[in-house]
């Protein structure tokens, strides 16, 4: 899970996020399912630390076309999200959302791209609640924001702006689903800036006695 | 010395000695408290009752000294429970000698010798005592209030328990508000400003004062989900029954919140009553020995491991196999068991922990027979006794703090005289409290006393030879008084009756920093002294950075390690033995852990760029250079058991996910180790440097 | 008739739930954010409000207060994606009734709206 590499020290180090992550992995699946009416649930949870210049590598290929849905956290504890989506894992996902047999939707227009950033408000949101809780404090989201281009030039202007708050390495919480046990192209980010990760890793001794998820 | 014939099976003994103990303990604290604040109807009641439990169980197991003892004390508190005795001084003083006795009877069940007692005659002093003519008429004079019980206007109390789940604080706070709809809350547990940072368990309890009547609270309660009301009570009946010898049911009594002082809900019943109570009566705990937990958190962290094991087996399959199902399954299933191993660890973390209230309890009698000894008036006040912590630093907590509390009385407390002399009240308050920071505890221990006086502690300080009086006087007031805490300050080295070992201000931060914590004093001369300890929650788990020295993996706890460098070999100055960079215009002296732990290594001058890791114990930073980093590891710490010993610069081990075994470095030790020759290196450099050199700081 | 206002930024979440408030015989009056919300509420003073808290311009929990602050009686529930205690704990303090977990069963936003009415 954990790459070793040296990696610029936040107080508590990036190792105390491990269960939490998972939890939020879990809460994020779970709200999808919710969403979209089918069964979806994580295939793997991966947490490392990334130089900002790999940073636009992280979901593959760079030159791939994605719809994206951003979600910032404000500060104190800031950080960013990312549910990042094929072109044709979007439609279908649509398509689940709106309860239309699947292949009827063809173009991604307001009602769709408000399905779309509304899915990816949810999921980041119950990803976040299970960090909050733990760490006994609040991490709000800012509105959703749908982008649909290359991926790696989302994730450049990702690092363009991590390197202003001179950030030299990113950390990457990677969260890739199956639906109805198949793999499909989904893939959640979460890059918890430096002041998240000490919040949440220091709640991580005191907070543990609410575990289990809320449904 | 005779034999101890007892009519126990050796199961039976363990049970009663630590029931014993803890009324025992508990018996102290009340009877400071009476012999303060005077006689209560619920002090003398828990007075009372602990003598008649101790008796009871005395006399199971054949105890019969103990049984003949605490029989006359029941005889006489039975008087002034009837009030037909008045506490007196004298009474006080007869009640601590067989309190003090009861000590040994309860110590001769493990040495199973008695020792030599003169039980009879105390027991006859106490009959004698309690056979006084009633003293007519006055009855029960009242100082304070009860500390316990409704508060005025009460109606109702209730009590709600939460379903399992992260919205517990919710949920109170939903109680609390809609019971806010019909009437007022006078006093809850836990407290409206605790529910709102979210510090909530399993119950709320709260005095009530409503207009309606309990089926309208009944429905409002039941209005909020996943709540449950489990009592709702007439508060006048709950008085009355809380004052019979039966003793309540519910979890009301013994609640902290106390008003009746202005000091907070301290020291108060809670501590002790709770705790005896709840041994005795609440079917909701178990008690467990320790050794049992210890081997839970081993076999916890064997767990740990495995799953680290599994989660790269999946991986390398995964490399080899491709994307099976089998493997996707196989990954999941890891993912699972991770995290149901994770809720295990937490949870066996937290049965480890124990109420600050252990260690405090016994601080009461402490600081009273300080006081009395030395003439002097101490209050003392506690706050935080429910704050936890995990036993094994509890149990090494406590005598570093009774060195402080005794430097407090011994040192800074002056006598009445003086105190009114300088516009003090004659009583001094020693203030003790624990509370969580994050991820640490934090212990202030403080008094109203004089202070300490930078000047004599550095007229001392040269005295004893620390340093010279010029360095001394270069050194700023903050400085100075630290200077407390160096070797051979202190002439306590004659041996202290109450720890049993010779103690210094020395000590107390060298095991302080043992446990991985620091300590430091503010002052304010003529006003008092404040001293902090900070210790991290719990030893037995610790996240570490890996690194590698020669062919030997070394783990160093993270909490130390402040940053970690790539310095080009031109920036190590070297002076005399010491090498050293210069980090953001501050000295880091540079360990090379190679040298220190006999390794194949970076021996010889640094041909390239070091890696080196600072770290940071108190004030003092030192930078430890090795040979790779290889990333952050969690442990589960093993030690280094009787074969191996001691190692210094080691303080013990653990074994990783691959099955290498990491030798844990005793970062404090080794600061310790370089910081003799800092002082005069920092100087030497000082001296030598022209320029400043930049170290490069590059991960 | 019994009006309720939803505000929400997300489009989809404002026809999901309209149209099922609809279906039930509520009248529904729509805002995208927490400015629109509190100046709908003012012109329509509707019998309950249901509002998102992840929202531009102003938060729910801004227009919360705000409406609150307008009528002390407003019957306002919160219909949200953020669900983290201490955001519950601070919506119920502001003078929330109710709280909705996003995702959600459609009844459960029906359920909501009942008992802030009652």
């Amino acid at each position: 899970m954990l790459e070793s590499r040296p990696v610029d020290l936040p107080a508590a180090g990036a190792a105390g996020l491990a269960p939490m992550m998972r939890d939020g992995a879990l809460r994020a699946a779970g709200a999808l399912s919710e969403m979209s009416g089918r069964c979806i649930e994580t295939r793997s949870i991966s947490l490392r630390a990334v130089p900002l210049a790999d940073l636009p590598l992280v979901a593959g290929d760079p030159e791939r076309p994605v719809v994206a849905v951003h979600l910032g956290v404000q500060e104190p504890h800031g950080g960013h999200i990312l549910l990042a989506l094929s072109e044709q894992m979007a439609l279908r996902l649509v398509d689940m959302l709106l309860a239309q047999p699947a292949g009827t939707t063809t173009s991604l227009d307001e009602m769709e791209v408000s399905a779309l950033a509304e899915t990816g408000n949810v999921a980041g949101a119950a990803f976040l609640t299970a960090l909050a809780d733990r760490a006994r404090v609040i991490l709000p989201p800012t509105p959703p924001l749908v982008f649909h281009e290359m991926c790696g030039a989302i994730l450049q202007t990702l690092a363009a702006e991590l390197a202003l708050s001179e950030q030299r390495d990113a950390v990457v919480v990677e969260t890739e689903f199956t639906c109805d046990d198949e793999s499909v192209d989904v893939a959640f980010f979460l890059f918890p800036a430096p002041e998240m990760v000490r919040a949440v890793a220091s709640g991580l001794v005191e907070g543990s006695d609410d575990a289990c998820s809320r449904d | 010395m005779m034999e101890l014939r007892l009519d126990a099976t050796p199961e039976e003994l363990p049970v009663f000695l630590t029931e014993t103990d803890e009324l025992l303990q508990s018996l102290d604290a009340h009877l400071v408290r009476l012999e303060g604040e005077g006689p209560s109807a619920e002090l003398i009641q828990e007075v009372f009752r602990a003598a008649h439990t101790i008796k009871g169980s005395a006399g199971a197991i054949g105890h019969v000294r103990m049984a003949r003892l605490t029989h006359a004390m029941e005889t006489l508190l039975d008087r002034v429970r009837h009030h037909e005795l008045q506490v007196t001084a004298e009474l006080t003083d007869h009640l601590f000698e067989a309190l003090d006795m009861l000590k040994v009877l309860a110590a001769e069940v493990e040495t199973q010798q008695q020792a030599d007692l003169d039980v009879e005659t105390l027991a006859q002093a106490l009959e004698a005592l309690a056979a006084t003519d009633a003293q007519p008429g006055r009855g029960m004079t009242l100082v304070r209030p009860t500390t316990v019980g409704p508060p005025d206007g009460a109606t109702h109390h209730l009590v709600v328990e939460f379903e399992r789940g992260p919205w517990t604080a919710v949920r109170a706070l939903q109680t609390l508000l809609a019971v806010e709809a019909v009437g007022a809350v006078l006093r809850s547990h836990p407290s409206r400003a605790e529910v709102e940072r979210q510090e909530v368990h399993e119950r709320l309890e709260a005095w009530l004062a409503t207009e309606r009547d309990g089926e309208e609270l009944r429905r409002v309660v039941a209005e909020v989900p996943e709540v449950q009301l489990l009592s709702l009570t007439d508060a006048a009946e709950l008085v009355a029954r809380m004052a019979d010898e039966a003793g309540s049911t519910d979890a009301s009594g013994s609640e902290p919140g106390s008003e009746a002082r202005s000091a907070p809900s301290g020291a108060s019943e809670a501590t002790a009553a709770g705790a005896a109570r709840k041994a005795r009566g609440s079917a909701a705990t178990v008690r467990i020995d320790v050794e049992r937990l210890d081997h839970l958190l081993n076999l916890v962290g064997e767990l740990v491991i495995d799953r680290t094991r599994l989660i790269e087996l999946g991986r390398a399959l995964r490399e080899q196999v491709g994307e099976h199902g089998l493997v996707s399954e196989l990954s999941e299933t890891t993912l699972h068991l991770g995290r149901v191993t994770d809720e295990l660890q937490a949870e066996v973390m937290k049965s480890r922990m124990l109420p600050m209230g252990t260690v405090f309890n016994r601080f009461p009698r402490v600081v009273r027979d300080l006081a009395t000894r030395q003439g002097k008036k101490v209050e003392l006040v506690i706050e935080g006794q429910e704050t936890e912590l995990d036993r094994t630093v509890i149990e090494e907590i406590g005598d570093p703090l009774v060195h402080l509390l005794r430097n407090a009385i011994d040192h800074g407390v002056e006598s009445p005289a003086e105190r009114e002399a300088r516009g003090k009240p004659p009583t001094a308050t020693v203030r003790l409290t624990a509370q969580h920071v994050e991820n640490s505890i934090v212990i202030v221990v403080e008094d109203d006393g004089g202070g300490i006086d930078a000047a004599k502690v550095r007229a001392r300080a040269a005295d004893r030879g620390l340093l010279t009086p010029e360095a001394a006087a270069r050194l700023s007031d903050a400085e100075a008084v630290d200077l407390i805490f160096q070797p051979g300050f202190s002439t306590a080295a004659a041996v202290s009756d109450i720890s049993g070992r010779g103690v210094g201000m020395d000590i107390v931060r060298t095991n302080v920093e043992r446990l991985g914590g620091t300590v430091e004093v503010h002052t304010t001369a003529g006003q008092g002294s404040r001293f902090l300890l900070r210790l991290p929650l719990t030893l037995a788990i610790v996240q570490t950075l890996l690194v590698r020295v020669g062919a030997n993996v070394y783990a160093l706890p993270l909490s130390s390690v402040t940053e970690t460098l790539r310095v080009p070999a031109q920036d190590i100055q070297r002076m005399q033995r010491q090498e050293a960079i210069l980090l953001r215009g501050h000295v880091l002296p540079i360990v090379r852990l190679s040298t220190v732990f006999h390794c194949a290594g970076q021996a010889g001058p640094v041909r390239k760029d070091a890696l080196v890791v600072a770290v940071k114990v108190g004030e003092r930073q030192v930078g430890l250079m090795v040979d790779a980093l290889l990333g952050e590891q969690e442990v589960v710490i093993k030690a280094l058991g009787a074969l191996i010993g001691e190692v210094p610069g080691i303080s013990s081990a653990a074994i990783l996910g691959d099955g290498t075994v990491a030798l844990i470095v005793d970062v404090p030790a080794l600061v310790q180790r370089v910081a003799a020759d800092y002082q005069d290196f920092c100087a030497t450099v000082a001296r030598e440097t022209t320029e400043p050199v930049l170290a490069a700081s590059v991960s | 008739m019994t009006t309720i206002l939803i505000a929400d930024d997300a489009a989809f979440m404002r026809m999901r739930c309209g149209r099922m408030l609809a279906d039930h015989g509520f009248t529904v009056v729509e805002a995208e954010n927490g400015r629109d919300a509190v100046a709908k509420y003012q012109e329509h003073r509707p019998d309950a409000v249901l509002l998102d808290i992840t929202m531009p311009e102003l938060d729910g929990l801004g227009a919360l207060r705000a409406i609150r602050d307008i009528d002390p009686d407003a019957r306002v529930g919160m219909v949200t994606a953020l669900g983290q205690q201490a955001v519950v704990v601070e919506a119920l303090q502001a003078g929330a009734r109710d709280f909705v977990v996003k995702p959600f069963q459609a009844d459960r936003v029906l359920e909501s709206v009942q008992k802030l009415l009652r």
